[in-house]
C-alpha cells in the first residue's frame, strides 16, 4: 500500500493506530493525568475517523460530530482535572492503584 | 331556743371548731380560742346546774357494730367538764399573756383547743370505744404542745418518749377494750360495771390500769411526765391540773363497780400508786427544776389517787383530783411567771430572794403550795384526808400515805424557801395582765374548793395526824437533810429512767435493731430475692437463647449470602484500570465477534 495518493484507508489506519495507543496507554498507566490524556487520543482517534469518512461521502455531518465530540472533551477534561485535583488534595496521590474504595 | 341540755354534746365541739378555724385562718387565736373553751364551760356549767334526771345519752351514729359513737352525761363527767374547761379557760387566757413573743402563736391555741376538745369528748363519752378516741386524741395534742420548741434540743426526743410511754399503756387499755367487747358485746360503761367477775375480766382490769400508768404517769410508765415539762409552762399546768393525767382517775371512777367486783385489780392498782407516790414524793424532794419538781410532785400526788381508787374510795380520788387541779394549776402558773420573769430559768438554785420582786405571785404560790403540802383549812388537806380515811383499813398503804404527806410538805416548803426567800441572784418584775389576773380564780379554788368536797363523819383522829405530819413536814423541808447515798438514789430517780433506757432505749432499740436486720436481711429478704434470682436465672436463660439460637439463625443467613457473594466481590476491585479493561476487552470481543460472524 503506497503512501500516495493519501486515501481514506490512510486516515483508518492511523485512527486505528492512534485508538490502540490510548486504549493500551489508558490500561497500562498508573498516573490519572496520563490515562486522561490517552482518553484524548481515544477521542482525537475518533475525530479523525468522522472527519476521513465525511470528505469520503461528502457529506458535512460527520464534521460537525467532530466539533462535538472536540466540545464534549473539554468538557470531559475540565471536569476530569477538577475531580483529580481534588483528590490530590484529600489523598496526596494521583496513582489509580492507590485509589480503589470504591468497590465491595 | 335549743335544748341545751339535750343537746350537751355539744360541749366538745366548740373547741374543736375552735382549733380547726384557728389552724385555717391562722389569725385571732387569741380571741377565738379563749372564746370557745369559755363557751364549754358555760354549757357545761348550764348542764351541770339544770335538773337531768339520771344519765343524759345521745347516739351520734352507729361507730361499728356494738360501738355506737355514744355520749353520756352524769355528775362525775360534768365535774369532769366543768374542771377541764374551767381550768383549761384560764390557762388558755393566762397563755395568751405568756405565749404572746412566741413565733407559732396560732399552732399552740390550735393545738391547746384540740387538746380540750380530746379531753372533753374523753369525760363525755358512754363507752369505752369513744373514751379510747379521746384518749389517744389527748396523748396526741399532748405531744404536739410537749414537742411545741421543737427546734430545741432534746425537745423532740421527749416529746417522742412522752408519746411512746402513752402508746405503751394505750396498747394495754385496747386490749383490755377488746377483752371485754369479746365478752359483753360491747364496751357501754353502763354493761362492763354489770359484768359479773371472771378472770378474764380482771386481766381486762388490770389491762385497763396499765393505760391508766400510761396516761396517768404512774409506775411503770411515770418517766415521761417529768421529761415532758420541755413544753410550754402553761401546758404543763394544763396536762397536770386538768387534762390527760387526770384522765387515768377518771377511767376508775367511771369503772368503780367493775373495779369493785375485781378486788385484786383494785389491789395492784393501790400498790402501784402507793409505790409511785413515795418513790416521786423522794425524788421530787432532791430535784433542782422547779418544773420538774412540781412534775414529781404531780406523779406522786396522781399516786395518791390510784392508791384511794384502787381501794374502791373513788369518790375521795375524784374530790383530790379537783382540789389538785386547782392548786397545781395555780403552782405551775406562778412557775411560770417565775420562769418568764427570769427569762427562762428554771433551777431554783439560781432562784431567791423573789419575795419583794414578785410579791403578789410569792403569796399565790405560797397558798398554793401549802394547799398541796395539806395545810388544814386549805382545799389539799380536806381532800387528801379523804384518801387517808380511805387507806385507814391497810396499815401499810397508810404508812406510805402518811410519809407521803411529810414529803409533800418537806418539798413544797423546800421550793418556797429556795425561790423566795434567801438572797437576790437575779433581777426579775412582777407579772401583770393576763398572767397575774387568771390566777385569782384558782387562787380561790386552791383555799375554798375542799369545803364543797363529799364529806362523809370527819375522822379527828386521822384530820389531827395528817395536819401535823404536813405541818412538820413544811417545817422541816427548808432544813431537810437526807443522807447522801439516799439522796444519790433520788437524785438518779431511783435509777427507773436509767433502767428503761438501758434495757429499752439500749437493748431494744440496738440490739433489736440488730436481731431486725438479721431478720431483715436474712429471712425477709428471701421474700423478694427468691423470685429476683428465679427472674435472672431465666433471664440469663433466656438471653442465652436469644443471643445464640434467634440472632444464631439471622446470623448464619447473613454468612450464607456472604459466603455465596465472594466470588462476585473479587470483581470489584476498586481498581480503575480494571474496569477500563473489561471494557476495552468486552468492546474487544463484541467487535471481534462481529466481524468474524
Amino acid at each position: 500500500m503506497s503512501l500516495y495518493p493519501i486515501t481514506t484507508a490512510h486516515y483508518v489506519i492511523l485512527s486505528g493506530a492512534l485508538l490502540l495507543i490510548g486504549a493500551a496507554g489508558l490500561l497500562m498507566r498508573r498516573n490519572i493525568i496520563v490515562m486522561l490524556m490517552a482518553i484524548e487520543l481515544i477521542l482525537n482517534a475518533v475525530n479523525i475517523n468522522l472527519v476521513a469518512f465525511s470528505k469520503h461521502w461528502q457529506q458535512v455531518t460527520g464534521q460537525v460530530f467532530a466539533i462535538f465530540v472536540i466540545t464534549v472533551a473539554v468538557a470531559e477534561a475540565a471536569v476530569g482535572l477538577g475531580i483529580l485535583i481534588a483528590l490530590f488534595r484529600h489523598r496526596g496521590t494521583v496513582i489509580a492503584d492507590e485509589i480503589d474504595l470504591l468497590k465491595w | 331556743m335549743v335544748n341545751l341540755v339535750a343537746n350537751f354534746w355539744w360541749i366538745p365541739l366548740y373547741p374543736l371548731f375552735g382549733a380547726a378555724i384557728i389552724a385555717f385562718i391562722r389569725r385571732g387565736a387569741s380571741v377565738i380560742a379563749p372564746l370557745m373553751v369559755a363557751l364549754s364551760f358555760i354549757h357545761g356549767l348550764i348542764v351541770y346546774s339544770s335538773p337531768r334526771g339520771g344519765t343524759l345519752d345521745h347516739t351520734l351514729t352507729q361507730w361499728m357494730p356494738g360501738l355506737p359513737f355514744r355520749f353520756a352525761a352524769d355528775d362525775l363527767s360534768l365535774l369532769m367538764v366543768l374542771i377541764v374547761s374551767g381550768i383549761g379557760l384560764l390557762i388558755h387566757i393566762y397563755s395568751i399573756g405568756y405565749m404572746a413573743k412566741e413565733p407559732g402563736f396560732w399552732r399552740y391555741f390550735a393545738c391547746l383547743n384540740l387538746f380540750v376538745f380530746f379531753m372533753l369528748l374523753l369525760v363525755l363519752a358512754s363507752n369505752l370505744a369513744v373514751l379510747f378516741a379521746g384518749w389517744e386524741g389527748v396523748g396526741l395534742a399532748s405531744y404536739l404542745l410537749i414537742g411545741f420548741h421543737h427546734d430545741r434540743p432534746t425537745v423532740n426526743r421527749n416529746a417522742n418518749k412522752a408519746f411512746l410511754y402513752n402508746r405503751a399503756g394505750d396498747a394495754g387499755f385496747l386490749l383490755g377494750t377488746l377483752i371485754l367487747l369479746s365478752i359483753a358485746g360491747n364496751v357501754e360503761f353502763s354493761t362492763i360495771n354489770k359484768l359479773p367477775a371472771s378472770g378474764l375480766t380482771l386481766a381486762a382490769a388490770l389491762l385497763l390500769a396499765l393505760g391508766a400508768t400510761g396516761k396517768s404517769a404512774q409506775l411503770p410508765l411515770f418517766v415521761w411526765l417529768p421529761d415532758a415539762m420541755v413544753g410550754p409552762t402553761p401546758v404543763s399546768a394544763l396536762i397536770h391540773a386538768a387534762t390527760m393525767v387526770t384522765a387515768g382517775i377518771y377511767l376508775f371512777a367511771r369503772l368503780a363497780p367493775f373495779l369493785a367486783a375485781n378486788p385484786d385489780a383494785g389491789l395492784v392498782i393501790a400498790i402501784l400508786g402507793a409505790a409511785t407516790s413515795l418513790i416521786a414524793a423522794t425524788i421530787a424532794a432532791v430535784e433542782h427544776d422547779i418544773k420538774r419538781i412540781l412534775a414529781y410532785s404531780t406523779v406522786s400526788q396522781l399516786g395518791l389517787m390510784f392508791l384511794a381508787a384502787g381501794l374502791g374510795a373513788t369518790e375521795a380520788a375524784m374530790f383530790h383530783v379537783t382540789t389538785h387541779a386547782f392548786f397545781k394549776a395555780l403552782l405551775f402558773l406562778t412557775a411560770g411567771n417565775i420562769i418568764h420573769a427570769l427569762h427562762g430559768e428554771q433551777d431554783i438554785r439560781y432562784m431567791g430572794g423573789l419575795r419583794d420582786k414578785m410579791p403578789w405571785t410569792f403569796r399565790l404560790m405560797t397558798l398554793a403550795a401549802l394547799s398541796l403540802a395539806g395545810f388544814p383549812g386549805l382545799a389539799g388537806f380536806f381532800s387528801k384526808d379523804a384518801i387517808l380515811v380511805a387507806a385507814l383499813k391497810y396499815p401499810v398503804f397508810f404508812a406510805i400515805a402518811l410519809s407521803v404527806s411529810f414529803l409533800t410538805g418537806a418539798y413544797s416548803s423546800r421550793m418556797l424557801w429556795a425561790v423566795f426567800f434567801g438572797t437576790y441572784q437575779r433581777d426579775a418584775h412582777e407579772a401583770h395582765g393576763n398572767m397575774l389576773h387568771t390566777l385569782w380564780p384558782l387562787a380561790i379554788g386552791s383555799a375554798l374548793a375542799g369545803y364543797f368536797g363529799p364529806h362523809g363523819e370527819l375522822a379527828w383522829g386521822v384530820m389531827l395526824t395528817s395536819a401535823l405530819v404536813s405541818l412538820s413536814g413544811l417545817y422541816f423541808g427548808r432544813s431537810l437533810r437526807i443522807p447522801v447515798v439516799l439522796k444519790q438514789l433520788f437524785a438518779r430517780r431511783w435509777f427507773i429512767n436509767d433502767a428503761y433506757e438501758a434495757v429499752l432505749v439500749h437493748a431494744v432499740t440496738r440490739k433489736g435493731a440488730r436481731a431486725a436486720n438479721w431478720f431483715d436481711s436474712n429471712l425477709v429478704d428471701l421474700i423478694p430475692h427468691v423470685p429476683s434470682s428465679a427472674t435472672t436465672t431465666l433471664g440469663l436463660l433466656l438471653g442465652w437463647f436469644d443471643r445464640f439460637v434467634v440472632d444464631g439463625l439471622v446470623r448464619l443467613t447473613a454468612a450464607l449470602f456472604s459466603l455465596s457473594s465472594y466470588p462476585l466481590r473479587l470483581v470489584q476491585s476498586g481498581r480503575i484500570q480494571h474496569y477500563a479493561l473489561a471494557m476495552v476487552l468486552t468492546l474487544a470481543l463484541t467487535l471481534g465477534w462481529y466481524l468474524l460472524a
